[in-house]
């Protein structure tokens, strides 16, 4: 029989972690015959279950939206032997079938995930701008701010998961890229309505970043250590 | 009356645990045995089959109403089945074709895992006594006295025994409100159950016990307390009560043979914003708490409350899968929030004297609880006493410090868990 020297508690297995604080218990027996198993190798039946209640929701989602997707082209064709209102709801569906498709996890990587939904937004906007007849807006502003925010998510992501130390840092970046993103969003709008003042847009965004910038600095070196402690222990991730 | 006819009613403890149940709080305790020898699966069936001869009223399942559940008399028999799980965890009972426990097996051991809809403690531990029974009489010719059991026996095992002892002119006991200390620590992965057994030697805590002039239950409920105490002067800044919620099996002091739910819980607590606490001035307390709530009159109250609740008209109004939805957080508000963690002692077990020499040890686990990430749960058998925690999460803070506190009073402690890699 082997005891913790920590907690003076006897186990029957030795070298081996303690049980109650790990601190790891010294080899005390002569024989090496093995200390009898008292508990199976316990498997958990849970995700698994998890994942066929995910799969019956998301076959039946699919036939729903293949279903009507097929009435609404036939009403519309019966109604105006054209495709045409139907063209608009039909991708819209698509679409949202396509984000359920990269929600319900079947793509496990973040990435693929982050420019999977890109491009099921990129799809879209191309189709809703391709229907009215011409591309008007798809290509100076739909185009790019979603490959803008593909990217920032993109790099976001690659940022966080390089951080050693995440805590305020994955707030603190979250901040920046949406920042970044509303510079971003800003510039194509205002260039699109023709009125880009370069210095004035730039100008304006600093301003902006300004206090962000500060609230951080002063978060990471000058808050008190116990108000960091409850609010990293209230916003938790 | 065919098998199928039969059903009845939950009692007012089952009624709330049927409608708590969860993929965590899967509201199942386990009671086991280990016997000497391997067991054998087929005789094991016959066994269960037996002692379903002679409880027919557990040969049920869990059904939902429209305002309550209820249990139906089946045709299906349960199988037993090689125990693979974490212990109380991956059976949902209200699945179609589920049993409100199940039986397994593993090596020596032979556990029955019960749902607290059906029964509490001493129900599930004379079901297991009557299956070893069974099986030992198949395995090693163990006399049976098999006799046809009365109607009227039945009835007595299945009455409702908080019903028989409600009076409805004695007032419910104030109820404290108030918050309580709760171990700061997360909760494991769905589906895990993380057991931690201490075996004590009985003789040594009995004398420890008589040193403060104590029962054991009290003596291991002031340590329970003190670990507690402990744990909150490391962890939290603003301190609170700690608040243990224990059960007290009612058959003790009102006359039942329900096999069915019969308890109530009473819960001393230590307000440790008072000051600094002695482990003599834990003791005092816990003595005059329990030699003051340990009697029929104050008992009776508690009845009282546990079946106020279920005679509320609203209550029973409300269509049962809207209870489901509001029931969790009701429970966690009024019931388990209020207590820091459990600990509850199913006694002294005696065995029948024929089947003891082959019975090794007993063991009980209490059900997972998200309400008490913690909870403690014992029995004494032959010469030991066995204290199993269960545990939702993945640290073993009270368990260290419980086990380790028992260790400086100089009583030997053997731990064994569920854990090993």
């Amino acid at each position: 029989m082997a005891y913790c020297p920590k907690c003076g508690i006897e186990v029957e297995g030795d070298n081996r972690p303690c049980p109650l604080c790990n601190f790891h218990i010294p080899k005390v027996n002569e024989s090496e015959e093995a200390v009898e198993k008292k508990f199976p190798k316990a498997a958990n039946p849970y995700p698994v279950h998890l994942r066929r209640v995910l799969n019956r929701i998301f076959v039946f989602v699919s036939l729903l939206v293949f279903v009507s997707v097929s009435l609404m082209f036939y009403i519309d064709y019966e109604l105006n032997e054209a495709s045409t209102w139907s063209r608009y709801s039909n991708i819209s569906v698509m679409a949202g079938w396509g984000v359920l498709y990269f929600s319900f996890g079947y793509v496990q990587s973040y990435y693929k995930v982050i420019i999977g939904i890109g491009l099921i937004a990129l799809a879209l906007l191309f189709g809703l701008d391709m229907f009215s007849g011409s591309l008007d807006w798809f290509v100076p502003l739909a185009f790019p701010i979603v490959v803008g925010t593909t990217a920032i998510a993109v790099s976001y992501w690659s940022l966080i998961r390089a951080l050693s130390v995440r805590g305020f840092n994955v707030v603190g970046f979250f901040f920046i890229a949406v920042v970044i993103l509303s510079m971003w969003i800003n510039f194509f709008i205002n260039s699109y309505q023709a009125e880009t003042d370069l210095i004035n847009w730039i100008i304006d965004t600093a301003l902006q970043l300004l206090p962000v910038i500060l609230i951080m600095i002063y978060v990471k070196y000058l808050m008190p250590e116990r108000i960091k402690q409850k609010i990293s222990r209230k916003f938790h991730l | 009356m065919r098998d199928d006819d039969l059903w009845y009613r939950l009692d007012n403890a089952g009624k709330l645990y049927s409608s708590l149940i969860s993929s965590r709080a899967t509201t199942l305790f386990r009671v086991s045995v280990t016997l000497d020898k391997p067991i054998e699966r087929g005789l094991l069936q016959a066994a269960l089959e037996a002692t379903l001869e002679r409880f027919p009223f557990y040969k049920v399942q869990l059904k939902q109403g429209f305002f309550w559940y209820y249990f139906e008399g089946t045709d299906q028999t349960p199988l037993v089945e090689e125990e693979m799980y974490y212990p109380c965890m991956s059976l949902s009972i209200k699945r179609r074709g589920s049993f409100p426990y199940r039986v397994l097996y593993f090596k020596n051991r032979i556990a029955l895992e019960v749902s607290h809809s059906i029964t509490d403690g001493t129900g599930a531990l004379k079901f297991l006594e009557e299956l070893v029974v069974q099986y030992l009489h198949l395995k090693e010719s163990v006399p049976i006295h098999s006799e046809k059991v009365s109607e009227e026996q039945l009835q007595k095992e299945t009455e409702n025994a908080f019903r028989r002892y409600y009076e409805k002119s004695i007032p419910a006991p104030k109820s404290r409100v108030g918050k309580s200390f709760k171990l700061p620590i997360q909760l494991d992965k769905k589906g895990h159950y993380h057991i931690v057994t201490g075996i004590l030697n009985v003789d040594t805590l009995k004398k420890k016990a008589k040193e403060y002039n104590v029962s054991i239950t009290i003596f291991l409920t002031a340590i329970y307390i003190e670990s507690l105490i402990k744990i909150q002067e490391q962890t939290v800044r603003r301190k609170q009560p700690i608040v243990i919620n224990v059960p007290v099996n009612m058959r003790s002091y009102f006359e039942s043979e329900t096999m069915r739910n019969f308890f109530v819980s009473i819960t001393p607590s230590i307000d440790a914003r008072l000051g600094e606490y002695e482990f003599e001035e834990i003791i005092a307390e816990l003595k005059i708490e329990f030699s003051r709530l340990l009697a029929p009159k104050k008992l009776k109250q508690y009845i009282k409350r546990s079946v106020i609740s279920e005679k509320s008209l609203a209550l029973r109004l409300m269509p049962s899968p809207i209870k489901d939805i509001v029931a969790p957080s009701i429970y966690s508000f009024f019931g388990e929030g209020q207590y820091t963690s459990g600990l509850s002692n199913l006694g002294i077990i005696r065995m029948p004297s024929e089947v003891e020499k082959y019975i090794k040890r007993v063991e009980c686990y209490p059900p997972p609880s998200i309400g008490n990430k913690v909870k403690a749960l014992m029995l004494t058998y032959n010469d030991y006493v066995y204290i199993s925690f269960g545990n939702l999460t993945k640290d073993r803070m009270l368990e260290r410090e419980f086990f380790r506190r028992i260790r400086t009073l100089g009583i030997p402690v053997t731990i064994e868990t569920n854990d090993e890699e």
